[in-house]
C-alpha cells in the first residue's frame, strides 16, 4: 500500500509558517514521515475527531522526526506540572483514509497547533476539527 | 498465551463478517438512541434506515472501515479539497506532496 500526503490545507500552510523556522521545519519532517509510517501518531479518544478515527503526533523543538524509535530522552511531566507547560505540546493533528483496493492510503493534515493553548486560542483539536468539517462540507 | 471461548453461533458470526446486530429503525429513532447506537455500530452492527413515515428505505448505515473511508475519500475530492487520486499519484511521483 502507498501512502499519499495530501497537499496542505492554506490554513495548515498558514499554522506552519506562525512558527519558529525550528518548529516548522521539524513538524514538516514530521508530515513526511507519516507517508512510511501513517500510524506514528496516536488515536484520538474523544469527540468528533475520535469518531473520525484521527491521529496526532506529539512533538517540539527538540525532537529529531527522523529517529525511528523515539527521542533518546525526553524528561517526564511531574504530577505538579500543569500539562500544557510540560511534555511535547505541540501536535500535528491527521486523518488518514484507505481506498478500497487498499493500494493507496491517503493522508489529511488538518492542524499544526499548541495542544492545550492559553485560554482564548484555539487548541489544535479545535482547529483540527474546524477544518475537518469546512473540506467535508463545503466545495472549494 | 490466553485463550478465549467463543459459542459456536458467535463464531459462526464472526467468520461470516456479517454485520451484527443489524435493527430496522427510522431516521428519528436512530437520533433519539444515536449513542447507544453509535456503540452498537462501533461493535459491527448495521442499521436499515427508514423514512420516519416508515414508508422508504433510504440505505444502510455502518462504522464498516472500508465503506467509512471509501466515502471519506470520495467527499474531500467531490468538495474539491482534494485532488483526484490519479492526480494526487502524478504529484507524488512528480515529488510535489509533502
Amino acid at each position: 500500500m502507498r501512502t499519499l500526503i495530501a497537499p496542505l490545507h492554506r490554513e495548515v500552510e498558514s499554522q506552519l509558517r506562525g512558527l519558529d523556522r525550528r518548529r516548522a521545519d521539524i513538524a514538516r519532517r514530521y508530515i513526511r514521515r507519516l507517508a512510511l509510517e501513517p500510524h506514528l501518531g496516536y488515536r484520538l479518544a474523544r469527540g468528533r475527531l475520535a469518531e473520525e478515527q484521527c491521529r496526532a503526533v506529539r512533538f517540539d523543538h527538540d525532537d529529531r522526526p527522523e529517529e525511528m524509535f523515539g527521542p533518546r530522552h525526553r524528561s517526564p511531566r511531574r504530577g505538579d506540572e500543569d500539562p500544557g507547560e510540560a511534555g511535547p505540546r505541540w501536535r500535528i493533528v491527521y486523518w488518514s483514509a484507505e481506498t478500497p483496493d487498499r493500494e493507496l492510503r491517503l493522508i489529511v493534515v488538518l492542524a499544526v497547533g499548541i495542544a492545550h493553548p492559553k485560554p482564548g486560542q484555539g487548541s489544535a483539536f479545535e482547529l483540527a476539527e474546524r477544518l475537518l468539517n469546512t473540506m467535508q462540507k463545503e466545495k472549494r | 498465551m490466553s485463550i478465549t471461548l467463543i459459542r459456536s453461533r458467535e463464531y459462526a458470526r464472526v467468520m461470516s463478517e456479517l454485520p451484527s446486530p443489524v435493527r430496522s429503525l427510522t431516521l428519528a429513532q436512530i437520533e433519539d438512541q444515536r449513542e447507544q447506537l453509535f456503540a452498537e455500530l462501533e461493535r459491527g452492527g448495521a442499521i436499515r434506515v427508514y423514512s420516519n413515515d416508515g414508508e422508504h428505505f433510504l440505505g444502510v448505515l455502518t462504522r464498516d472501515q472500508r465503506l467509512l473511508d471509501a466515502a471519506g475519500i470520495a467527499q474531500l475530492i467531490e468538495n474539491g479539497q482534494v485532488p483526484p487520486l490519479d492526480e494526487l499519484l502524478a504529484m507524488a511521483d512528480r515529488g510535489e506532496l509533502p
